[in-house]
């Protein structure tokens, strides 16, 4: 008889690190041999209760079934089409940087990397050697996200709830403030440039699951976030 | 777990400055004048265009841009007289490089094959309807789809059957007939076991003929081993090609 896995908080928050560093690493380069293999391994959930996480899950599985041996190249090519582009203007390819979807003329390096470059900085985090890229880019910004739940769930097996909370609310911050802010319109752009169905899963699943994520982080820090509210209109009638 | 974010010490958080241009400061721009080339001297740049080559063609102007595997591409079009499956053809071009290394993998070697009309792929039927299994926990798993094949094209065949290893190495024999000894030397000595090169060196490096102008053993061996009458087999060896002037 199968044994039903525990769901604790903790477990969810160590779900929550591994889907933000798969995302991460989906984002950061080409998918080589041995992602490609483990991807092959995985288990896709096919009924998540959110609609964009499931079409996602299907749409990549089903990609991986008719994996053949140009698979690689073909892949390779989509992630150049779908984020370097051909690079003739400002809108040839789903950009994954925050400057460009929120400045007026889609520039690289705007307030939005000022802004995620304090946020990393305040958590005492700065972009290795190795990273020639914008601190917005959707892949450092789902690293961050990972290493906050990281260090909840560290928080969360200590027994340090408070600091557990606090670093929960810092996610909510950074998805509400930044990631959810611009993610809807790269989504909506891997769609339009996307020509596998890697890419476009890809797509559904980020917004689908940082929604979800959202959702879940709301649920935890109900009480702090009622409180905020109160605070925010006892402000007002002031 | 990688991370391309790393903890740092940091002191004290300073904000950036503000570097806003002053409103009265203004870029002089100068429009500078050119001088209009005449009509007849304008050049009109045309796009360039492939000429229309046949497949044959095609295939005989990469193995020459590949002289280096030029025998791996014949042995690969051998090899696909029948249809074979994409791992079968791997495990044998893998073979036929293992002691000759190369940058290039079976499965570029195989794109570049195609590309050049020599070989085509067979896609399975099934390929594109492969569907996820559903596991015991609801989960989709992933199915392996079945394997085309690759099969050797007409051009292809053509192509092969008209590569005269024999006569290639007639032609080298009777271009360099002032050294036809040396090579038979080097032809027989490797035919009788497999040799190093230091054997090799010391069986004709001090030869009156290698003097002036001076060659050394890697010459000779080097245009043997281009037209198959030698390979690379963890020592020299004589192929049977090279053994047919014998």
């Amino acid at each position: 008889m199968a044994t039903e896995q525990e769901i604790t908080l903790e477990s969810i928050v160590a779900n929550r690190i591994a889907t933000y560093g798969f995302l991460a690493r989906l984002y950061r380069k080409e998918i080589d041999q041995s992602l490609l293999d483990e991807m092959c391994k995985m288990k896709y959930p096919t009924n998540t209760g959110n609609a964009d996480v499931d079409e996602g899950y299907r749409l990549i599985c089903t990609y991986l079934c008719g994996i053949w041996e140009r698979t690689l190249e073909e892949l390779a090519v989509d992630f150049t089409k779908v984020f370097l582009g051909s690079g003739m203007n400002a809108y040839s390819a789903a950009y994954p940087f925050e400057s460009v979807h929120t400045s007026a003329r889609r520039l690289l390096m705007q307030d939005a990397r000022d802004e995620v470059l304090a946020v990393y900085r305040a958590a005492g985090l700065a972009k290795s050697d190795n990273w020639k890229e914008g601190e917005d880019h959707i892949a450092l910004e789902l690293e961050f996200m990972q290493v906050l739940c990281t260090r909840a769930l560290d928080a969360l097996n200590a027994g340090d709830e408070d600091k557990a909370v606090d670093l929960f609310m810092q996610q909510y911050n950074f998805l509400q403030d930044h990631l959810l802010n611009w993610t809807p319109m790269l989504v909506g752009e891997m769609e339009k440039f996307a020509k596998t169905d890697m890419y476009r899963g890809l797509g559904k699943l980020t917004i689908g699951f940082l929604k979800t994520d959202r959702e879940f982080l709301e649920d935890i820090l109900e009480e702090e976030l009622a409180a905020l509210q109160e605070g925010s209109s006892d402000d007002d009638e002031d | 777990m990688e991370f391309d974010l790393e903890d740092v010490e940091l002191d004290d958080y300073e904000e950036f400055e503000d570097d806003e241009p002053e409103e009265d400061e203004e870029e002089e721009v100068q429009q500078v004048g050119y001088v209009e080339e005449p009509e007849e001297e304008k050049e009109v740049w045309r796009p360039h265009r492939t000429p229309n080559w046949t497949d044959e063609e095609k295939i005989e102007i990469l193995v020459s841009k590949m002289p280096g595997r030029k025998k791996v591409l014949l042995q690969t079009i051998e090899f696909m007289r029948e249809p074979r499956t994409s791992s079968e053809c791997d495990k044998a071009i893998d073979g036929f490089q293992h002691d000759n290394y190369s940058v290039y993998s079976a499965v570029t070697l195989r794109r570049l094959l195609e590309e050049n009309g020599a070989i085509k792929y067979i896609a399975p039927q099934e390929r594109e309807q492969n569907k996820p299994a559903i596991d015991e926990d609801g989960n989709m798993i992933v199915t392996k789809a079945p394997e085309g094949k690759w099969v050797a094209t007409e051009a292809g065949i053509n192509y092969l059957e008209s590569v005269d290893r024999y006569q290639e190495l007639a032609d080298l024999l009777e271009m360099d007939a002032e050294y036809i000894e040396i090579y038979k030397r080097i032809l027989r000595f490797c035919a009788e076991e497999p040799r190093d090169k230091t054997e090799i060196d010391d069986l004709v490096d001090d030869d009156p003929l290698l003097q002036k102008p001076r060659r050394y053993s890697g010459y000779f061996v080097a245009r043997l081993e281009k037209c198959d009458a030698m390979e690379w087999k963890g020592d020299w060896i004589t192929t049977e090609v090279g053994k047919s002037i014998l």
